[in-house]
């Protein structure tokens, strides 16, 4: 099993207001090998009040990896996404985009606003696991993340 | 004054009485200074049964030009005044008469001068006094004839503007409603997905986790609710595919039709190998069509040839022909083929001949691929006999030579 140096559990944020699609993200990790806390935000205002411990989430963990989905409440993904890359502070976190959208101008934009990657999701459970895992073991073991 | 009161409505509703059953009326201007020989004129032409108006002079006359428009002018050459050929030259240069054609009665010992003075003026006749009747009347007959004819080619020019005016709204209508119907199609399919992904998803999910768990009838339950869900699935992508064809497609560009089908090919290496097909094909042409719609449609196309194939491996041959400003291209096959009364229905969305577990589909291949064609000014249709194999035929617009 592969973990950061400090040899701690992986945090992720999952940003996903669709209960439906929290819960097959979750199930999806439990089904991967990795160690991993997922911390989830329903929203974007909770999800940035996440990032800076603001609010109820004073003591919240600074996650290694956001998945992002783009269509949300209150504000939406692109916005919290141009935040996070316009904040010194957290621009370092990869976020992946993770959304049902497959529309080329949602693509370019995600990327103009450095999203570290954009991954549509798939309509079929297995291939959605296979993704979901494969995020996992890209992100959190090939890949060498910031130090905090 | 009356008698143009009387005059109007017959203007206002001119297709109200087809031709046939009124006779259509004419107004004849009749004008001369002296009392009696208007009225004289008057009573022999009254017969022919058109509408007289008179005018005892040529400032009269001119006021009556103005208001209505006549088959024929019968103008008396000497008149105090205002003579004849002062008036038709006033009647001449307005719009509306310029074409009215004027008849000069002349005195009976009228020079040669006199005539060709008429003539110059416009006239197209003239006519000597005393008057023969019979004559003067077959004069009139022929101009007022020439007009009612005249009339009705307007009429009919002006229906068939109308007309086109008409067509024209309803080809933007249906255009407008088109657009509307596809925009219908993919907000639906696009948003059906949504709920449907979650359905799908923990349906399998459900499967997966608790197959053989629980007894017999729950795992066919459950084989059932998944089966569903992925042939919605299927029937959901198919037509937001399909109509994306229309929201999406490319503009035309000048491509090789061969390296369409080269890509068309690759694409289905994998089921080209598993069913030992020869694909091949005569000398392909550059065609006018969007690049990937063309290896969209050459794909499918042979995808089906492949599917539905006989008990021989497939062959399947390629190959265009040049017709006018278009290259018809073909695709033949030595499949099972399909009954004549058929031909037609293959096209339409999600129409099948065959059961899902004969031959996998939704039916809608053949849908986008004749929305395909069509999108690029073109037809498909085909051509077989039941077990004696397949062509489909379809045209695109050839590359213009420069």
């Amino acid at each position: 099993m592969s973990v950061p140096s400090s040899g701690r559990a992986i945090e992720i944020l999952l940003v996903e207001d669709n209960p439906g699609d929290v819960r097959l993200t979750i199930e999806a990790l439990r089904e991967g090998k990795l160690a991993n806390n997922l911390q989830v935000a329903r929203d974007g205002v909770e999800a940035l009040q996440f990032l800076r411990r603001q609010g109820p989430h004073g003591n919240a963990p600074r996650p290694d990896l956001i998945l992002l989905d783009l269509n949300l409440p209150k504000k939406d993904g692109r916005e919290v996404l141009a935040e996070i890359k316009g904040d010194p502070d957290l621009r370092r976190i990869p976020v992946v985009i993770l959304t049902t959208s497959q529309a080329e101008q949602d693509i370019v934009k995600s990327y103009d606003l450095y999203a570290n990657c954009y991954i549509a999701k798939p309509v079929d459970l297995e291939s959605f696991i296979r993704v979901v895992r494969s995020i996992d073991s890209f992100w959190l073991t090939v890949v060498q993340l910031p130090p905090e | 004054m009356q008698q143009d009161a009387e005059a109007s409505p017959k203007d206002a509703a001119p297709e109200a009485a087809p031709l046939s059953t009124v006779r259509p009326q004419a107004s004849l201007l009749l004008v001369d200074d002296m009392p009696e020989n208007l009225r004289a004129l008057a009573a022999s032409l009254e017969p022919l049964g058109h509408r007289i108006v008179t005018a005892s002079s040529g400032r009269a006359a001119l006021k009556h030009v103005l208001h209505e428009e006549f088959a024929v002018i019968l103008l008396d050459m000497n008149m105090p005044g205002m003579d004849g050929t002062e008036t038709a030259a006033l009647i001449k240069g307005r719009e509306r008469s310029r074409h009215t054609p004027i008849i000069f009665l002349t005195a009976n010992d009228s020079s040669a001068e006199v005539v060709a003075r008429a003539y110059r003026y416009g006239g197209v006749d003239f006519m000597s006094k005393p008057l023969n009747v019979d004559i003067l009347c077959s004069k009139v007959m022929v101009f007022v004839e020439l007009f009612l004819r005249g009339e009705q080619i307007k009429r009919q020019k002006a229906l068939l503007r109308e007309h086109a005016r008409e067509l024209e709204l309803r080809a933007k209508e249906l255009e407008r409603s088109n657009a509307e119907l596809e925009r219908f199609a993919y907000v639906a399919s696009h948003d059906l997905q949504e709920p449907l992904r979650m359905v799908g998803s923990y349906t399998q999910l459900l499967a997966r986790r608790y197959t053989g768990r629980l007894d017999q009838d729950a795992d066919e339950l459950i084989a059932f609710a998944v089966d569903g869900v992925t042939r919605m699935q299927r029937l959901i992508n198919d037509l937001l595919a399909y109509s994306r064809l229309g929201s999406q497609g490319k503009s035309l560009v000048a491509i090789d039709s061969a390296v369409a089908l080269d890509r068309a090919l690759a694409n289905l290496r994998k089921v080209v190998e598993e069913s030992g097909a020869a694909v091949t094909r005569s000398d392909l042409p550059p065609v006018q069509a969007d690049p990937t719609q063309l290896e969209q449609l050459l794909q499918n196309l042979i995808a089906n040839a492949i599917k539905f194939r006989g008990e021989a491996p497939p062959a399947i041959h390629v190959s265009a022909e040049r017709r006018g400003p278009r290259w018809e291209l073909s695709i033949a096959d030595n499949g099972i083929g399909i009954e004549k009364q058929y031909y037609e229905r293959i096209f339409i969305m999600f129409q099948r001949l065959h059961t899902d577990e004969r031959y996998e589909g939704t039916g809608i291949g053949l849908a986008i691929c004749k929305k395909i064609v069509e999108r690029h000014g073109g037809s498909l249709w085909v051509e077989s006999r039941l077990g004696g194999g397949s062509t489909f035929r379809f045209t695109l617009p050839a590359v213009e030579e420069k």
